[in-house]
């Protein structure tokens, strides 16, 4: 079907269209308009038709329910500032942990599979790769398109 | 807005506004009655968009929940209920492209000029159907309806919309609205003047 934006294009469709839009408004105004044109009886019938309620509709409590949804993420966002600041903490006292005793144990590491692992550019190269994607997903779902 | 441009007087007594900022302010059940104000618009959209009451029942739920995690994205430049509108529209066209369903008709047979062409003025509906039995054909043919002429029409007969604000909601030109809505309209006449028929 071809929809033309400079619609109406004749006579013809333009008397229609006021055919159509009359009987929507008397049928908004509850005056039945029909008496003297049968064209305007279809249209004012169909205008009934169309602005009944749907057959389906939502559950009452629809609304509510949604709502808490959104509520709920106050005690994650809560959560997951704790798990970030436990996790910081660890860091830190991984990294003190290092500085103190390193010293004896990172020279042993040196020769074994985790040394050699670390010395490769790659692994560095992942874990920045897996830290940007999931930072700029976090920038998307806030500041992208709406949908 | 600007911090330091005062509020514009009207915009105080603007509900959309006020709803808006007690939603971003987290303010005790605004949300809530965000949704309530909302949610018949957004069924209308979807229900009419998908027919299936369950998808479209999720789809209404992501809407909600897009529309809560972008409202501080919402500038004012569009009406609340064209803007959620819009979110609604967006999310049941992508479902339904998802599902790979035709989003309009594409029968090239009927084009206005041929569509005129069958009616007439001398048919008298009730004579040959009963209201009834013309209403359940209505139904019928509207379900038949491709998902955008569908929605185009509920907007405008059932939610009341204007064809300025149907076009903020769906993004087509006003001409292509009215185009929608008059093409439609008579192809439901044909149907129920019984000149196509439908099954029902």
């Amino acid at each position: 079907m071809k929809h033309d934006p400079n619609f109406p294009s004749s006579e013809d469709q333009a008397h229609e269209w006021s055919v159509q839009e009359r009987a929507l408004a008397a049928q908004r105004a509850g005056i039945d308009a029909s008496a003297t044109d049968t064209s305007l009886r279809t249209y004012q019938l169909m205008a009934q038709v169309l602005a009944q309620p749907l057959d389906a509709q939502l559950p009452p409590d629809f609304a509510r329910r949604v709502a808490q949804q959104v509520a709920r993420p106050v005690d994650a966002r809560l959560e997951s500032n704790l798990l970030a600041l436990l996790g910081a903490a660890m860091a830190l006292a991984a990294l003190a942990a290092a500085l103190l005793y390193g010293a004896q144990w990172l020279p042993a590491l040196d020769g074994g599979l985790v040394g050699a692992l670390l010395r490769q550019p790659w692994p560095w190269a992942l874990a920045a790769c897996l830290g940007l994607t999931r930072l700029s997903q976090r920038w998307w779902m806030q500041h992208g398109p709406i949908v | 807005m600007d911090a330091s441009c005062p509020p514009h007087p009207s915009d105080r007594a603007d509900p959309d506004r006020e709803l808006v900022d007690a939603v971003l302010r987290g303010a005790p059940g605004a949300f809530e009655r965000l949704i309530r104000s909302y949610q018949g618009l957004c069924w209308h959209i979807i229900y009419r968009m998908v027919r299936h009451p369950e998808d479209a029942r999720d789809l209404c739920q992501e809407t909600f929940l897009r529309v809560h995690q972008c409202l501080h994205q919402y500038r004012y430049e569009s009406a609340l209920k064209s803007w959620i509108g819009q979110v609604a529209y967006s999310i049941a066209l992508r479902h339904l492209q998802r599902k790979r369903i035709p989003l309009q008709e594409i029968h090239a047979d009927d084009d206005a000029p041929s569509l005129l062409e069958n009616v007439g003025d001398d048919f008298d509906l009730e004579g040959a159907f009963g209201q009834a039995q013309s209403a359940q054909l209505l139904h019928a043919a509207i379900d038949a309806l491709a998902p955008i002429q569908r929605t185009v029409l509920t907007l405008y007969h059932l939610e009341e919309a204007s064809i300025p604000e149907i076009a903020a909601i769906t993004g087509l030109a006003q001409g292509t609205i009215k185009s929608h809505l008059f093409r439609t309209r008579l192809h439901l006449r044909e149907v129920l003047e019984g000149r196509l028929g439908v099954a029902v």
